[in-house]
């Protein structure tokens, strides 16, 4: 079993979308780019001035679990994600981010700006 | 037994040791005791470390790559370093998910001659797909454990839990199973089976 490791890293400008919602979107988008049986798990990080929100999902079983610390009330967000799988090499991890950001960008009609990535 | 306890929560990707961690942590605090975590964070990006940060505990992250084959000396450095710390009492460790047991714990084991606890997380929704993909890293898993949640008791029938236990049960599990839903909270008497 071989494991792939692929980050990236956004800013968000405020735009009334809560950090929850990008994450849930985000992370629900990749999860759904990725085969029905891939093994590993997406994580996801939102940082603002007055907290931050933890997501991460599995492919099995469906649904992303959001823990929040602090209350979003303003601000630009930093939102990171991490994808580690089994058997899935980084292009296709990359691949599954880049669609990913592209629906959640047309979905929300806001934009993430990268910040890092290892791509 | 000198320094402090060691509990090891190890386990795949995605198995849950990270919020079976938080609430070892809240315990922990909630006894008066205090604990340093150490987390292998598979990646660059400190996602496990910030979400463990609760109540002011010392986190140490060793990133990119997993601790047995990469980042050796920067594990070993930080447990040798907390082992010092007279007023800790547990040190909580979680190996990458990518992590081959028997090398992880070789490695902490050449270090800690006594007082390491290894609770192994298994994921009842994924386990019989671990185990047709992954079949010795999982097994080599079950066989390294003094005890085995078995998470996400929340997201499984009755058969698929039946179907786990009895897969734990035919590799030879000498531990005893605990059936737990990390998200809905590790029972007590469970957390304190991991802290004893």
């Amino acid at each position: 079993m071989k494991f792939a490791s692929v980050s990236c890293a956004w800013r968000a400008k405020a735009s009334g979308i809560k950090p929850a919602e990008w994450l849930q979107w985000l992370i629900e988008e990749i999860t759904g780019e990725l085969p029905a049986d891939a093994l590993g798990h997406v994580k996801g990080l939102a940082s603002f001035e007055e907290g931050e929100v933890f997501a991460s999902a599995t492919i099995i079983p469906k649904g992303v679990t959001i823990q929040k610390k602090g209350g979003y009330t303003r601000g630009d967000l930093k939102i990171s994600v991490v994808l580690n799988f089994a058997d899935i090499d980084k292009s296709e991890l990359r691949r599954a981010i880049g669609r990913a950001k592209k629906r959640v960008e047309s979905r929300t009609g806001s934009t993430l700006t990268e910040e890092r990535s290892d791509t | 037994m000198d320094g402090p306890r060691i509990v090891a929560v190890y386990g795949f990707l995605g198995s849950g040791k990270t919020t079976i961690m938080m609430q070892l942590a809240r315990s922990i605090v909630a006894a008066g005791d205090r604990a340093a975590i150490v987390v292998n964070e598979a990646g660059d990006t400190p996602i496990d470390g910030k979400l463990l940060d609760v109540g002011g505990f010392p986190v140490t992250e060793i990133f990119a790559g997993c601790v047995c084959c990469v980042a050796v000396g920067d594990f070993i450095g930080a447990l040798k370093a907390l082992r010092q710390m007279k007023e800790l009492k547990y040190i909580l460790i979680e190996p990458s998910g990518m992590a081959e047991a028997p090398s992880f714990f070789a490695l902490v084991e050449r270090h800690v001659t006594s007082g390491l606890i290894k609770a192994l997380v298994l994921d009842a929704a994924r386990l019989a797909l671990l185990l047709k993909a992954a079949k010795p890293l999982i097994v080599n898993q079950i066989a390294t454990a003094d005890l085995i949640l078995l998470n996400k008791l929340d997201a499984v029938t009755g058969d698929q839990l039946a179907e786990a236990r009895q897969a734990i049960s035919d590799y030879g599990a000498s531990a005893p199973v605990h059936n737990v839903s990390a998200i809905q909270g590790v029972p007590v008497s469970v957390i304190a089976d991991m802290l004893a």
